[in-house]
Order: C-alpha cells, then structure tokens, then sequence
C-alpha cells in the first residue's frame, strides 16, 4: 500500500480514495443504516403510505413523509436491480401515478440525525464545519433530482437544499455534494431532539422550493425545474451507501458490523418478535405485569405499538398450561429508556397474585419506538 | 392521525400514558414524556382542537 500526501486533498491511498480530515480516520458517518441493511419494520416487504401529513418509517431510520396517500410504493430492493459494488441492499422507490404537484405537496424520504451525533458540527455559529455527503443514486429518469439538509431548534428551521445530476436512465450514479456549514447563528438543537434532517426530494411544489446552494431560514426541500418523481407512473429512485461527514471530501462508505448497525437502529426502534415476548407476574384475577430490558438505551421513552388488537395476544398460565386472551396491554407508566412494563388486563381467569405467566405472541409483535 | 385517545393512570394514580391507535391503524401507547415525538404530535393536536382526550378509566 502506498499512499500520498498533499495540502489539498490530505491522505490519498493507491485505490484512489482520499482522507483529508483527521475525522476521516474514525467513526466518521453520521447517517445510521445509510446502507439500507436494517429493514425491523418490514423485512424487505414493500409499504404503500396511506395517511397524508404524518411520517411513515420504511427501511429502520428512513422515515417518507407525503402530503398525498399512496403516490409511491417503498420497499428494500425494489425492482431488484443489482446494488453498487460493495452493496447488499438499497432502498426503493416507485411512482405509483403520474401526479402533478400543486404548491403546497411534500413528498420526501429523510433521515433526521439526532441532535448528540451533529454538535461538533457547531452548526449556528462562526465555526460551523463543512461536510459532505455521498451516496449511490439510480433513477428511470434522469437531469437534475434535489435533496436538502434542514434543522432546527425545536421551532423553526434552517435548511440548504442542493442539487445533483444523473445522466445515464437505470445506472448506478455516485453522487458527492460538499455543504458549507451554516455560520448563521442559530440554535442547533445538540441533544436527543432533532438534530439535522438529510431529505431527498420526491415531489414536492414551490411553497417548498427555494435556490439551491445556500443556507436559508425555513424548510425547503427542492428547487425549481428538479425531477419530481412522483410526476412520472413507474417512475423508479433507488439510493444506498448514503454517508455524511465532516469536511470537503468524500471518503469510501463506513461499513459496520451487522450487529453494531442494528443496534444503531435499535436505539430508535425496537422490535421483539418470536412465541413468547415477555415473561411477567399476576397482580390480580384480571391483570398481569410484564417486563424486560432494551438492547441499548433509547433516545427517549419510547412509544409502544401493537401489531394487532390486544385480543390477538395471550398469556400462558402456567400452572393449567392454558391460554388467556388479553383486553388490554399498555405500556406502564414507569417505562424507562433501558427497560419497559406493560400492563395486561383480562376478563377473568387468571392464577393467584404473584404467579409467572407468559406474553404470547400468537404471530404478533411488539414494537417500541422513539423515531425522532 | 390519532383517534380514541385517552389517558391511563400510572402507580401514582396519576396520567402518565395516552393509548390511541394511529393513522395507520395501530394501537399506540404513549409515554407522557417531553422528548417521546408522538407525545409531541398530540400535544400539538390537541392545541389546534384536533383531539380530545378521554380521562383514565
């Protein structure tokens, strides 16, 4: 291995990559799961969003937000095309009408990164640090596709909406965009909130379009004359190997561990699945108490949901070996961030106070949730 | 994008969680927690006059 050293572009390895910030050498991408790898929610299953003005999660961390139900179908390696080399999985989308925005439409695919993992950044002040970003891009359509890095503190936002080009219809494109840091002062958010959003614009109208390459206050996600790839029926983007970095130089995509990545994911979405979820303990004829502990702590208390109705679940009474149906199962309000209780309610039926029983699954899950 | 919501009393006796079911259906219970961004979307409802809360049972 040999490598190179200049003043412009730092450390340059004979396989043509560069590193020119000592933060390149560690940890260095801010995008969790930017490979697409972790899918908890839908394991590889495809998602068509239906409720308008609320955000849906696909693959874990890429949330898609639509002011229109049912505009794309979502879903980890769509179309099935082969991956960028190096790369497993990509995350898919699909125009599913050809559909004209009005001014007030947003259809977009984000990552928000939470406040903790940007605040060396110093976004907001006289220091704020350059960063890049990279990834993988494939369309049916080509010209000029927008995207947007936005923040905020807690109120209102700051964003920088760029451009980028894909030449070749259904070809792999590697995209770098250098982002100046926002040296408007600004109160970034810098702990578990919202920190900075990375957006891919797929449809969106001029309330929410601006001029690229600046930072600007609001949110803003495009810019006029970008592909809105809702406009197209069977329109196709697919992206992977998404990285964000400090500095003006892309380096080569941060691999993880599969375990260390999913626990990333977990920290913001936990998913227990399998015939038993939880053992727990009677309190009365008609209630139980079950319990356990998260992978990693979460980024908040996290919200519980149910894959289907309460009813859909039982319990094991262990003494009869029989199976009780629930009325109801909530979350306790002495969940924490590193452990959960949920509380269980029966009609009747249930074993002395104190007596172990078990949450059976019955092909359903429990999913907990602190997405930002 | 939240119906049915309603409190429900922790240990204290006091609301410490709001079960609901989402937009896409789900049941949802929900920690009464500042940070928790569901939390926050239906404080937010609740201040445009969007939804009402049933007290705990």
């Amino acid at each position: 291995m040999s490598f190179s050293i200049n003043g412009t572009t730092g450390i340059t390895f004979n396989d043509s990559t560069n590193m020119a910030t000592a933060a390149s050498l560690g940890p260095r991408n801010r995008i969790i799961n930017g490979n697409m790898l972790i899918d908890q929610r839908n394991s590889g299953a495809s998602v068509t969003a239906s409720t308008t003005g609320a955000t849906t999660y696909t693959i874990d961390r890429w949330s898609y937000y639509t002011t229109q139900a049912s505009k794309f179908t979502i879903q980890q390696n769509a179309g099935s095309v082969t991956p960028p080399s190096g790369f497993n999985k990509y995350l898919g989308f699909t125009s599913s009408s050809s559909y004209t925005v009005t001014s007030t439409d947003l259809i977009t695919t984000l990552q928000w990164i939470e406040g903790y993992n940007v605040a060396d950044l110093n976004f907001g002040t006289a220091n704020a640090k350059t960063i890049t970003l990279s990834f993988w891009a494939y369309s049916s359509l080509t010209g000029t596709f927008a995207g947007s890095v936005i923040g905020t503190n807690g109120s209102t936002f700051r964003s920088y909406v760029f451009t980028f080009s894909i030449a070749s219809a259904n070809t792999w494109t590697y995209i770098t965009v250098t982002i100046p840091g926002d040296t408007t002062t600004f109160s970034y958010n810098t702990t578990n909130g919202q920190g900075l959003a990375l957006c891919f614009n797929l449809g969106c109208g001029s309330n929410y379009q601006t001029t690229a390459g600046s930072w600007t206050s609001s949110n803003y996600y495009s810019t006029s004359g970008a592909q809105n790839i809702v406009s197209t029926n069977g329109a196709t983007f697919y992206i992977t190997g998404v990285q964000l970095e400090v500095g003006s130089v892309a380096t080569p995509y941060q691999f993880n561990t599969y375990s260390d990545q999913l626990e990333q994911c977990q920290r913001y979405f936990y998913l227990i699945n399998g015939t038993f979820l939880a053992t727990g303990a009677w309190s009365s004829s008609t209630a139980c108490f079950y319990s356990g502990q998260f992978p990693i702590t979460m980024r908040t208390t996290p919200t519980l949901a149910l894959s289907a109705a309460a009813s859909s679940y039982s319990t094991y009474l262990v003494g009869p070996a029989t199976y009780l149906s629930l009325t109801g199962l909530s979350l306790n309000g002495v969940t924490g961030t590193e452990w959960w209780l949920l509380a269980a309610s029966f009609a009747s039926g249930g074993q002395g106070q104190g007596q172990t029983t078990y949450l059976n699954s019955n092909g359903n899950n429990l999913q907990f949730s602190a997405e930002l | 994008m939240y119906t049915n919501a309603q409190y429900v009393n922790g240990f204290d006796g006091k609301p410490d969680v709001i079960n609901a079911i989402n937009g896409s259906g789900q049941f949802v219970s929900i920690p009464m927690v500042e940070a928790n961004s569901d939390y926050q979307r239906i404080i937010t409802l609740v201040q445009e006059g969007k939804l009402n809360i049933a007290p705990a049972s």
